[in-house]
């Protein structure tokens, strides 16, 4: 869906019709197909699903970290004029990190037990910026810490020592070391308590707001996206279903998968009877004719199941693909 | 009759103790009292976060962990002295759901596996022909179809159908008391719905307690009628769900409530003010009120004494905090 | 918290194939499937009395060796040769080997055995009933097995087949009672053991119904490591001199070959091929039991599929 964003800043990642299968004995898994999102400078990007429907894929192609079995078979991945795709290995690892890094899933729980922070964020920023006095790296890493909003005493200690919310600002940190154009985080807050959750994704506005990095936030809370993301999109069973900016998203709403997701939140402010629909996401190695949600939509029309529909564009910024919001 | 159906009193549970002294002691579970009266059906929660004692909670009432102090009594027995029948008895009537629905599951069995383990084990089936029969309104009173997944090993189906498998599977042996252990935390939100409704379902419908054990408050505030928040092991508030939610007094209570998103973007995410982090059980006060490092509204009396729980108003409302009637005497009635 | 984390992309990940087809376990089933075959079936194509004493002319080099000054002309009625004693090597092997194997077996079973049932009981009950085991096992490994072999088997009288099994199972249990308590420890917490106990299962129950079926892969990687460990320990005791004299086993063939000089005289046949079938053994039960190791271990098999 590469309509024109909300605001009216330039694209800084374009993901234009990605394909990527899982080769398995018994036919290829389509985890992502014809996948298009962009992101643009300074922006945050929520990338919503509920699991199974390739949103992580998707975020490891950007970065070709794809593993085998799995393979991105099709699609273009553009940043500032290069297609990621096409680049060989040697300039692809340069490029990590340095103009994207990642907050993988359970980041925090992927600190070294044995190492201080202090030499974990160190090791990143001699690897790649080849900093080499021991004052620098102690400056750079307190400056960065200051960023997440830890304070400077943090570098000296050990992973076990951090709370859960703590290690996963490390993590941050290490990923904005670099100065990179773009994060993309994977499912930055769903280990943590309510009131860190919070605190970690007041962080993140930080650091968008004072370095203006853009973010492409993988989760599958919406009401976390709905605080933290300036646009949304919509993914169900390896699709982009529909993706506009949050509070039209939210109030506009008019693919039935979304429609859904959205009721399906419950409120803590009124009790309301919880909306619930049955069925599963359609397994992932057929290709259905039809909409991938006709198997489980409640407004579906005949012509849902014989004939996808394509994306289109409802209203600015906001792109839907179903036949009944044309 | 009136005796209390379960009654936990002064649920204690520590660990790490040395041999001559307490300390370095980490007190999991500290002083927790609640009970479920023979009465109408109710959902009552426990919500906390991580480390908050909840899970310890579930384990002790299951008879899992052994308590350090207190006692959990069912239907005036203490837990830990019921044998033979008696213990069965227990068993047949305090079921359990629990958060992983996966591994729940042997996986070298089919599912059925499980339901045809409680059957015969409880004796349900009055003739041989009889268990499939059960199995099948079981099934029914959670929506499922015996035809649809009784047949299938655990990794055949989904997360949420293999929650409520376990749910009908607790029905199946009519229990009074359900604990329900997250049981919708590691399910898709579209499925999650599905078995919050079940246990509405079965508390109306079929009269069974629930005790519901959860993070999350926005989906505690949708199915439970009370409400208990814990906090490192301790109680915080209580009461009536849509006043402890609508109303809440402890601070702890009201930065919880206030941290959690809101989905509209249209309302502000208050970021309210900086809350000090929750470093672990590391510098834990040894007395005094747990929330006392990163309260607000902290008094100098909050370090050195642990505030009990106090009323709020005649409806069980309590809360254990000071501002509330600094060193009154705390309300002794149950709730 | 995290996600359902058995979405649809990953539930079919799983189940791409069939974990039993792996490469070392089949090539290690050959390997033994041909030892075991050729003391099965030898017999029905060689004929077995050859193996007695004094049947065949002595000192016989295998026909690939060609001819030599310091021995007769190898003959096609003994391809492998034949040695002092005037048994025919071919069919020497093909009447210890069944024996060697038979010993390794029994001693593996038994020791398994009591294995799994000091494991169970140990992580099952805990308290001092553990404490108590895992002192013995883990003292009774510590101690070098084959001097107290040596020292049990010159006391013994008459040695046979059963006797030495015996023997060797003494030290064949403590490390499987070790793996078994462990791997009983670890699932005593699992999701289906506290279901178990939830629907008022007896112990027996829980331990042959529940967790017995999860534990069949390290139970069989044990046995076969057993199994090998035996046959190993009963060779080493049997070229000592201390095996059974009445039935030949491999092991004892390389005894006579050392006492007859062999080496010196330079007759390598009489105990190369012992040597030989004993390394085809062990190689093929190492495979099989790696290859039940992969199995028990998803995790050993993903490194391959990277």
């Amino acid at each position: 869906m590469t309509g024109p964003a909300a605001s009216n800043h330039e694209v800084l990642l374009d993901i234009q019709e990605l394909r990527v299968d899982y080769e398995t004995p018994r036919g290829a898994i389509h985890a992502c197909s014809g996948v298009n999102l962009s992101v643009c400078k300074g922006e945050i990007v929520g990338l919503v699903g509920e699991s199974g429907c390739g949103k992580t894929t998707a975020a490891m192609s950007v970065l070709r970290l794809v593993q085998p079995p799995g393979r991105i078979a099709e699609g273009r991945i553009m940043i500032g004029g290069t297609d990621l795709l096409s680049l060989d290995e040697e300039d692809m690892r340069r490029r990590r990190w340095r103009d994207i890094s990642l907050v993988p899933q359970g980041a925090m729980n992927s600190l070294n037990p044995l190492l201080r922070i202090s030499a974990q964020i160190g090791d990143v920023l001699r690897t790649h910026q080849g900093v080499r006095s021991r004052a620098a790296v102690g400056d750079r890493t307190a400056r960065l810490l200051g960023l997440v909003g830890l304070p400077a005493r943090v570098a000296s200690l050990f992973p076990h020592e951090l709370s859960g919310g703590m290690k996963q600002r490390v993590c941050i940190a290490m990923a904005i070391a670099l100065d990179p154009s773009l994060i993309i985080a994977d499912e930055p807050t769903s280990a943590l308590d309510v009131i860190v959750q919070r605190v970690v994704a007041q962080t993140l506005r930080d650091i968008r707001d004072r370095l203006g990095i853009a973010i492409l936030v993988i989760t599958h809370d919406m009401a976390l996206i709905a605080q933290l993301a300036d646009r949304v999109a919509v993914m169900y069973a390896g699709k982009i279903v529909e993706s506009a900016g949050t509070a039209d998203l939210f109030a506009h709403a008019c693919h039935p998968y979304t429609r859904l997701l959205i009721d399906a939140i419950p409120s803590i402010r009124k009790r309301k009877p919880p909306a619930s629909f049955g069925g599963l996401m359609p397994d992932a190695r057929a290709t259905p004719a039809g909409c991938v949600f006709s198997s489980r939509c409640t407004c579906a029309l005949e012509c849902c199941a014989s004939s996808s529909p394509s994306p289109r564009e409802v209203a600015h910024g906001h792109i839907a693909s179903c036949h009944l919001c044309q | 009759m009136s005796q209390e159906l379960l009654k936990i009193n002064h649920a204690t549970k520590a660990y790490g103790s040395g041999l001559f002294s307490s300390r370095g002691q980490v007190v999991v579970l500290n002083d927790f009292n609640g009970s479920f009266p023979a009465g109408p059906a109710r959902i009552t929660t426990v919500a906390g976060e991580s480390g908050s004692g909840k899970t310890t909670l579930a384990h002790a009432v299951l008879g899992f962990i052994r308590l350090t102090s207190g006692s959990i009594t069912f239907r005036g027995t203490d837990i830990a002295s019921l044998r033979g029948g008696a213990y069965r008895e227990y068993r047949r009537s305090v079921q359990a759901v629990f958060q992983d629905p996966y591994e729940v599951y042997n996986p070298f069995y089919k599912v059925k596996h499980m339901l045809d383990m409680a059957v015969r084990n409880f004796r349900l089936a009055p003739a041989p022909g009889a268990a499939g029969e059960i199995i099948e309104k079981a099934l029914e009173a959670v929506g499922l179809r015996g035809g649809e997944v009784l047949d299938h090993f655990p990794h055949q189906l989904s997360g949420g159908q293999r929650q409520r498998l376990m749910m009908a599977r607790a029905f199946l042996l009519k229990p009074s008391i359900i604990i329900a252990d997250e049981p919708v935390s590691m399910i898709d939100a579209s499925l999650r719905s599905m078995v919050l409704d079940t246990m509405m379902t079965l508390r109306d419908q079929h009269r069974i307690s629930f005790l519901y054990i959860t993070h999350d408050l926005s989906t505690a505030y949708q199915v439970g009628d009370d409400l208990i928040v814990l906090y490192r092991g301790s109680i915080m508030e209580q009461g009536r769900t849509t006043d402890v939610i609508d109303n809440p007094k402890h601070p702890y209570v009201k930065d919880l409530i206030e941290a959690i998103p809101v989905p509209d973007p249209s309302v502000a995410w208050n970021p309210g003010r900086p809350i000090p982090e929750d470093t672990g059980t590391a510098g834990k006060p040894e007395t005094g009120c747990p929330y006392c490092s990163r309260c607000s509204q902290r008094m100098d009396c909050c370090s050195t004494k642990a505030p009990p729980l106090l009323a709020i108003d005649g409806n069980g409302h309590r809360a254990a905090c000071f501002l509330y009637g600094e060193m009154a005497s705390p309300a002794t009635a149950p709730v | 918290m995290a996600t359902d984390s058995k979405g649809s992309v990953q539930k079919k990940l799983g189940t791409m194939r069939s974990p039993l087809l792996n490469a070392k376990l089949i090539a290690g089933l050959l390997f033994a499937g041909c030892v075991a075959a050729a003391g099965l079936i030898g017999p029905l194509f060689w004929n077995a009395n050859l193996s007695r004493v004094a049947s065949s002319p002595p000192n016989l080099p295998p026909l690939l060796a060609g001819a030599s000054p310091d021995f007769p002309a190898p003959s096609v009625d003994h391809p492998l040769g034949t040695e002092s004693n005037g048994r025919d090597m071919l069919a020497l092997l093909i009447a210890a080997t069944p024996n060697s194997l038979r010993v390794g077996l029994l001693a593996a079973a038994l020791g398994v055995g009591l294995g799994i049932l000091l494991g169970f009981t140990a992580g099952f009950v805990g308290g001092w009933v553990d404490n108590v085991i895992r002192v013995l096992s883990d003292s009774i490994m510590t101690i070098p097995s084959l001097a107290v072999l040596i020292v049990v088997s010159a006391y013994v009288r008459q040695v046979n087949l059963e006797n030495m099994a015996l023997i060797l199972a003494l030290f064949a249990w403590p490390g499987p009672t070790r793996l078994i308590r462990a791997q009983v420890l670890s699932m005593r917490e699992r999701g289906y053991v506290r279901m178990a106990v939830l629907s008022c299962a007896s112990p027996f129950d829980i331990m042959f119904k529940e967790l017995m079926p999860n534990l069949l892969p390290y139970l069989a990687a044990s046995f076969t490591g057993g199994v090998s460990g035996s046959i190993l320990a009963a060779a080493g005791l049997e070229s000592l001199g201390l095996g059974p004299t009445r039935v030949p086993t491999l092991g004892m063939t390389i005894f006579y070959a050392i006492r007859a000089s062999a080496i010196i005289r330079g007759m390598w046949w009489w105990w190369g091929f012992p040597i030989l079938m004993l390394v085809l053994i062990f190689v093929g039960l190492f495979l099989i039991t790696i290859g039940l190791d992969e199995i028990a271990n998803p995790r050993l098999r993903k490194a391959k599929t990277a």
